[in-house]
């Protein structure tokens, strides 16, 4: 009965959510404010009755009502109350009734914030473009895709979450990712409105901009995060495994990247205004398409989502969104027109253009060899997958020479730059990379991809450094601050240049770790038996004890070991393997001693009754600085994303006086 | 039953807050701003059209850089020249 009412709110929803599409646009073009004032409660409706089957769905999972499939599907007596939660978005019907959610309260944001005049000729439209993806979304709910279908009966018992799944990556990954794609919804809501009120684009840039940036974080915590769940839980020591569903959402990271940077062009310059438009127009769409390519079953995945015609509808929206968006601004291309051509080739606007370039070129990659087994199945009748080699020989390259960018472009000067400039604000950061390879030759570090990866984060880290003392000597000199206050104020005037080289910095972070592990990685395999003590590449491993354990949901095979350091560093590592009941299968749980220097893996690979273990054992070096790189890049963007405050303003007089 | 009673009362609900505005009629309309384009103009925010104070860098309302200007000529800077383009005018103490 109450998954009846649920459905029924969707129904509602979909029906006020493609009402008030149609009405904002016909009040705007007949200027008709009561239809406008009656779209915006249908909006308000749509965003009400969403959240209203939202919160049915959170009831029927928590209650355990297991005549709803879905719950049934994702749900089980014994799952703990944090995943019954995250079932929420675990499956598909669910996870598009959390993004239809997203869609929904961040329109509602948009509604309430977007009120001043100036952003009156744009509303109307920029509300009918998000009710027209929350009519879609929902129409997908009530057809293909019903989160309230019932069972004829009602089984005691749900099958429960996949055990992999049972992970606090897990809770977290998928609906980060959702709000990443969801928030992107946004940004092409207002191209579109900027294309249909024929609002300069200069003027409503500004304002897509914190959308942008807030879509790009969610999107960056949710690819680090699945990164992340894949390395701990998957059991193989990676992180990235470029597989279908990795890259897809890897696709508009890479695009939105571009088009955060190309929007910061057109703020300072007002230059590459087509350019930003488009980049924010796809990025919305390979958000689709990520969509399409985890649910259409097209590209083998081993994700392995439920496959559905569902997939067909996304493509459908997707072509129509796409061929609407880039239509329009095709013809109204006119309106997008910069002010002038680039001056100079070795200017900062020149950087940024050639850094998205590389960009969109690494993007295109990515979506080619993603969609290659699809086209080799159209071919040649079977799929053909592209190994990590292609993704490495390709994407490697493209990726470097992002990275070198990352060094150059912040000392270039906007308009023009001579290269007797250029060269005096590279040397120092060119000694430091020098001094770097120096230094790795003598300690037997001769690996040229560790060689170029360590000198090339050298550069860049020596010249973000010397930017931020630049800035804080700066300071020094004329106000005569001590060096933390010169350079917390440099920092906090100018938030959206620094917040920018601190994500760059946290991207060099993670280039550390993928260069360590990846160059650096080692394995061994060894069987032990309890009681046993062995030494392995620096660390002195003893096989306690192991533990067979008879659990409501699994046959727990857990082995404890006591790994010590040559320094008295101890730590207890116990890595399992587990027969779940509910899927019927083997599940590893890998266990991990994090140190900044390298990460120790342990996998349980076997055991056998009398306890004797096959253990695999990893070492991966500067792994742990993927992550804190990860949470640096958080930092950066909130940084570049933080409202302007009162101290803004205080300290401004300086600067209009020079 | 009561599913139904539920659903009709939601889709009531629904119906009304649709239809309250147009009904209120033209007595509560407010005429819709003219779509003008706004424009940059010297001390006003070139997004929201708000009036700045000389020394202010960001429109307080919207966050829009008011723009570095030259103090000689008036021609609007990037920020990191140290001459003015268009005047030639030293600009000490800018970034």
């Amino acid at each position: 009965m109450i998954a009846d009412i649920g459905y029924g709110a969707l129904l509602l929803a979909f029906l006020s959510a493609g009402y008030a599409a149609l009405a904002f646009v016909l009040g705007q073009r007949r200027r008709y404010p009561e239809l406008i004032r009656s779209a915006e409660n249908g909006f308000r409706m749509a965003a009400l009755w969403v959240a209203a089957s939202s919160l049915i769905m959170l009831y029927l999972l928590v209650s355990r009502d297991y005549q709803v499939r879905y719950v049934f599907e994702h749900v089980s007596n014994t799952l703990p109350l944090a995943y019954v939660l995250s079932a929420f978005w675990a499956g598909q019907e669910g996870s598009l009734l959390f993004w239809l959610l997203l869609v929904s309260m961040a329109g509602l944001v948009v509604l309430y914030s977007q009120r001043d005049a100036a952003a009156q000729p744009l509303r109307p439209y920029l509300l009918a473009t998000i009710a027209i993806v929350q009519t879609f979304m929902a129409l997908v709910l009530i057809l293909p895709s019903n989160p309230f279908a019932l069972l004829a009966n009602r089984p005691a018992d749900g099958l429960g979450l996949n055990p992999l799944l049972e992970n606090v990556g897990m809770i977290f990954h998928p609906p980060t990712l959702f709000i990443g794609y969801a928030l992107y919804t946004i940004p092409f809501a207002f191209v579109l409105a900027g294309i249909l009120s024929g609002q300069p684009s200069d003027a409503w840039m500004a304002r897509v901009r914190r959308w942008s940036l807030m879509a790009w974080l969610f999107l960056s915590i949710g690819i680090i995060l699945g990164a992340w769940w894949a390395y701990i839980e998957l059991g193989w020591g990676g992180y990235w495994a470029w597989d279908p569903v990795e890259n897809s959402s890897l696709i508009p990271w890479l695009v939105g990247t571009a088009a955060l940077h190309s929007a910061a062009v057109q703020s300072r310059r007002g230059i590459f205004r087509t350019w930003t438009a488009v980049l924010n127009i796809l990025t919305f769409g390979l958000c689709i398409f990520a969509t399409f390519v985890t649910r259409s079953g097209v590209i083998q995945s081993v994700h392995a989502f439920e496959r559905s015609s569902l997939g067909w509808y996304f493509a459908a929206f997707l072509a129509v969104a796409m061929a609407g968006s880039l239509g329009l601004l095709a013809a109204r291309r006119r309106a997008f027109a910069d002010n002038y051509a680039l001056e100079s080739y070795l200017s900062r606007e020149a950087g940024f253009l050639i850094g998205n370039l590389l960009l969109v070129g690494a993007a295109t990659v990515v979506f080619l060899g993603t969609i290659f087994p699809a086209i080799t199945e159209l071919f040649r009748g079977q799929q053909v997958a592209l190994d990590a080699g292609f993704y490495n020989r390709s994407f490697g390259p493209i990726g470097l020479a992002i990275i070198l960018l990352f060094g150059v472009c912040p000392v270039l000067l906007w308009r023009r730059t001579t290269l007797a400039q250029l060269a005096r604000r590279l040397i120092v950061p060119a000694a430091i990379a020098v001094l770097t390879i120096v230094v790795l030759i003598v300690i037997g570090r001769r690996e040229p991809i560790a060689l170029v990866g360590f000198g090339s984060v050298a550069f860049v880290a020596g010249n973000i450094l010397m930017e931020f003392g630049r800035g804080a000597l700066a300071r020094m000199r004329s106000a005569g601050e001590n060096p933390v206050t010169a350079l917390l104020r440099v920092v906090g005037r100018d938030r959206r240049r620094y917040g920018g080289l601190i994500v760059h910095l946290g991207v060099l972070l993670i280039v550390l770790g993928v260069v360590g592990s990846g160059v650096y990685k080692q394995e061994y395999q060894t069987v032990m038996k309890p009681g046993e003590t062995l030494d392995i590449a620096g660390y002195t491993v003893q096989y306690v004890q192991y533990v067979d354990q008879e659990l409501p949901d699994k046959q727990r095979f857990a082995t404890i070991l006591r790994v010590s350091r040559p320094n008295g560093a101890a730590r207890e590592l116990v890595p399992e393997k587990n027969f779940h009941w509910n899927v019927e299968q083997w599940v590893s749980e890998v266990a991990v001693w994090s140190r900044p220097a390298e990460d120790f893996y342990v996998i349980l690979a076997g055991l056998s009754s009398d306890g004797t273990a096959t253990f695999q054992f990893l070492q991966e070096p500067l792994m742990l600085w993927m992550w804190i790189g990860g949470g640096v890049m958080v930092l950066g963007t909130l940084l570049a994303w933080w409202p302007a405050g009162e101290r803004r303003r205080r300290s401004a007089s300086d600067t209009a006086e020079g | 039953m009561l599913p139904i009673i539920i659903f009709l009362l939601m889709a009531g609900l629904t119906v009304f807050m649709l239809v309250y505005p147009l009904w209120q009629g033209s007595s509560a309309a407010r005429p819709l701003p003219a779509a003008a384009a706004p424009r940059a103009s010297a001390g006003k925010c070139a997004t929201c059209g708000r009036a700045l104070e000389p020394d202010e860098r960001f429109c307080p309302q919207c966050g829009t850089p008011a723009g570095l200007r030259c103090p000689q000529c008036g021609r609007a800077l990037a920020g990191d020249e140290r001459f003015c383009p268009g005047c030639g005018t030293k600009l000490e103490g800018s970034r």
